[in-house]
């Protein structure tokens, strides 16, 4: 290998890798499951935070902690089971939704210094015990 | 600085300097400071038979050792060196203004119960017509401040689809900013009524006897001369800080100073506060045009609907955006405006700005690589600018030492209530919940604001340079120093000008209101002086 191939392969590697990165933080929420994934907060916080916000909220709330409990509770909210065999696309917008309707009636926590709304630190707290 | 080929040609200007020692001048009116307010009733009584005396303690330009005069001391929350807080020449503090202009709100002036010692004793619909007249004296296009009115002349200017009920934009204009000094200086010189002495620093104020009427002020200036001015009336027109210590060094009839029966004079300082505690982080990145600071010079900012500030007890706030890549980059400018020459913090203020911009080489690809597309960004910081609550306690005393006309220095304590930490943390509150139900994104806390468990303020916290309280406005000579007409309380002919008699600060830079009610107080003394 010369040596220009071996840094035009180094920085065409280096360059896919810190592509995938990127890629892997700006759209972690696409192929996570709605009831695991608060889609606006998905649109700028990676997954660590998201999840962290999750086990915040598990420790302000413990009767939560167990994926049983949170599911239940969230289908309860957007009034649909849950998610596995329904339309993902819809669920997710039903919880956007739902998360709206947390905010407009004050249904609000301070967790990791973001104003969200209670349907979303459940989901966050799923992602963190999945 | 003057323009190369303009000539001035002096008629009613004399420097203080070169008259001879205890001379004596005399007038019906004598206004003490040409800074806005000062500047603003000498206009309104150019082509009257008043003969008006306008006192200025520097000159035309920038003289440090006259600037050295209002060196004081501070404590309590930090501040900025108080030398370099307000300036000392022709024109005043607008020589430094940066130009934001817009009315009070109606509750601003209301009594508020959450709010102790609030209330003015004059109304919005008071000063409306005030508003009017002053807004050509700053160059403003006019007084019209309805967000509607700007959207028809221009539709991209798009309001944040948020429940006005709760959360209500409001509308800043611009000034170019008017340099008081720059633009009215002809204007006083050659008016033929009105005798402009520059280097004229009031030391002392003469009453009669028991101290119902002003007879006479003392002015003095570094090269040694006294003289002294006697007037029919008298306004104190110095600004914010040194109006009250005008009034507590002329202590020689009145121990406590003139105007201080009920020592309330230099109590009630107040600031309009800087906090940058919180980030709005949108779901869709946005240009939010109609909040950033460009033409067609006006801004929107988000306030807190009337009715909520009174449903939670909060103080008014105000909140405004600028991206978050530019605003992290920038310093807190309690931070930046650290010396106690102004002219080295202008400087500066102005390499934080640049610096914050990025480089000149970086800004050169962006601007190629943006093209004439908006520029979107996807978060903001979050900057309120909220109103001080009225505090006794925050105020400016005299200090031992004395300056170098024998005056004693102004010594500043400034100090806050549990209500502003309170506030802050609930104007965020609210508009964190007013984004997320709106789908519009979600508000991020810092600095300390998001723990309930810590108190006051972050050491972040700024000021905006505005003075304000310090001889306020009450009918009640118990809670007030001047009455609604900006008259001292058992002073016939003595009047304070400026943001010292703003009772409250309503969280809006007071530039705009100084000039309306510093018209108004015009009129009451032409009607006294006629």
């Amino acid at each position: 290998m010369t040596r220009r191939s071996f840094v035009a392969k180094a920085l065409v590697g280096g360059t896919a890798i810190i592509a995938a990165g990127v890629v892997k933080w700006k759209f972690w929420g696409t192929h996570t499951p709605p009831f695991k994934c608060p889609l606006v907060l998905s649109s700028f916080c990676d997954e660590e935070t998201v999840r962290k916000i999750g086990l915040r909220y598990l420790a302000l709330v413990p009767s939560e902690n167990s994926q049983a409990e949170l599911v239940a509770r969230m289908s309860a909210a957007i009034n649909r089971d849950p998610p596995d065999s329904a339309n993902t696309a819809e669920v997710a917008r039903q919880i956007e939704l739902t998360a709206e309707r947390d905010f407009r009636s004050e249904k609000i926590l301070i967790i990791n210094n973001w104003i969200i709304s209670e349907t979303e630190a459940r989901q966050c707290a799923l992602l963190a015990l999945s | 600085m003057r323009a190369a080929g303009v000539v001035l040609t002096p008629r009613m200007h004399i420097d203080a300097r070169t008259l001879d020692n205890g001379s004596l001048i005399e007038g019906d009116l004598c206004i003490v400071g040409a800074g806005a307010a000062g500047i603003s009733i000498a206009r309104e009584f150019i082509g009257t038979g008043v003969k008006v005396i306008l006192l200025e303690g520097g000159g035309f330009e920038y003289d440090d050792r006259v600037q050295q005069l209002y060196d004081g001391k501070t404590t309590g929350q930090p501040y900025y060196p108080l030398k370099s807080s307000e300036l000392h020449y022709f024109g005043g503090t607008t020589g430094h203004w940066a130009g934001m202009c817009a009315h009070f709100d109606p509750i601003a002036f209301e009594k508020r119960d959450w709010v102790e010692h609030s209330g003015w004793p004059i109304s919005h619909t008071t000063l409306q017509p005030y508003y009017e007249r002053a807004h050509p004296v700053l160059e403003l296009d006019s007084n019209e401040f309805d967000l509607k009115h700007s959207q028809s002349q221009d539709a991209s200017l798009v309001a944040l689809p948020l429940n006005d009920e709760v959360v209500w934009t409001k509308l800043w204009k611009f000034s170019p900013p008017t340099r008081f000094g720059d633009k009215y200086r002809k204007t006083i010189v050659e008016a033929a009524n009105v005798w402009l002495y520059t280097y004229a620093n009031v030391v002392d104020l003469q009453g009669n006897e028991d101290v119902s009427l002003i007879r006479e002020v003392t002015v003095k200036n570094y090269a040694g001369r006294s003289h002294t001015v006697r007037a029919r009336s008298f306004v104190i027109a110095c600004a914010g800080i040194q109006n009250a210590r005008v009034l507590l060094a002329a202590n020689r009839q009145a121990p406590r100073g003139i105007g201080n029966d009920h020592d309330l004079v230099g109590r009630f300082f107040m600031e309009n506060l800087e906090i940058k505690s919180a980030e709005l982080w949108l779901k869709q990145p946005s240009e939010l045009k109609l909040y950033m600071t460009q033409p067609p010079r006006v801004q929107g900012e988000l306030a807190i609907a009337a009715q909520k500030q009174a449903e939670w007890g909060i103080l008014n706030g105000i909140v405004s955006f600028t991206p978050l890549e530019f605003a992290q980059r920038m310093p807190p400018y309690i931070q930046v405006w650290s010396d106690a020459d102004p002219r080295i913090n202008e400087d500066a203020v102005r390499k934080a700005l640049a610096s914050a911009s990025g480089s000149r080489v970086s800004q050169f690809f962006g601007s190629l690589l943006a093209g004439h597309a908006p520029r979107m960004h996807q978060a903001f910081q979050m900057t309120m600018r909220l109103e001080q609550a009225p505090n006794p306690l925050s105020r400016v005393s005299l200090a031992d030492e004395k300056d170098e006309l024998g005056v004693p220095r102004a010594a500043l304590h400034w100090a806050f209530t549990s209500l502003e930490r309170k506030s802050a943390r609930r104007i965020y509150e609210i508009m964190g919940q007013q984004a997320g139900a709106a789908g519009l994104g979600r508000v991020k806390l810092k600095d300390g604001l998001a723990d309930d468990r810590e108190s006051g303020l972050p050491a972040s916290t700024s000021a905006g340079w505005h003075h304000m309280g310090t001889t306020r406005m009450s009918d009640d000579p118990k809670r007030g120093v001047v009455d609604a007409n900006c008259r001292v309380h058992g002073i016939g002919n003595l009047y304070v000008a400026g943001s010292s008699c703003f009772p409250t600060g309503a969280g809006v830079n007071p530039t705009f209101t100084i000039v309306a009610l510093a018209i108004r107080l015009a009129d009451r003394l032409k009607q006294q002086l006629a």
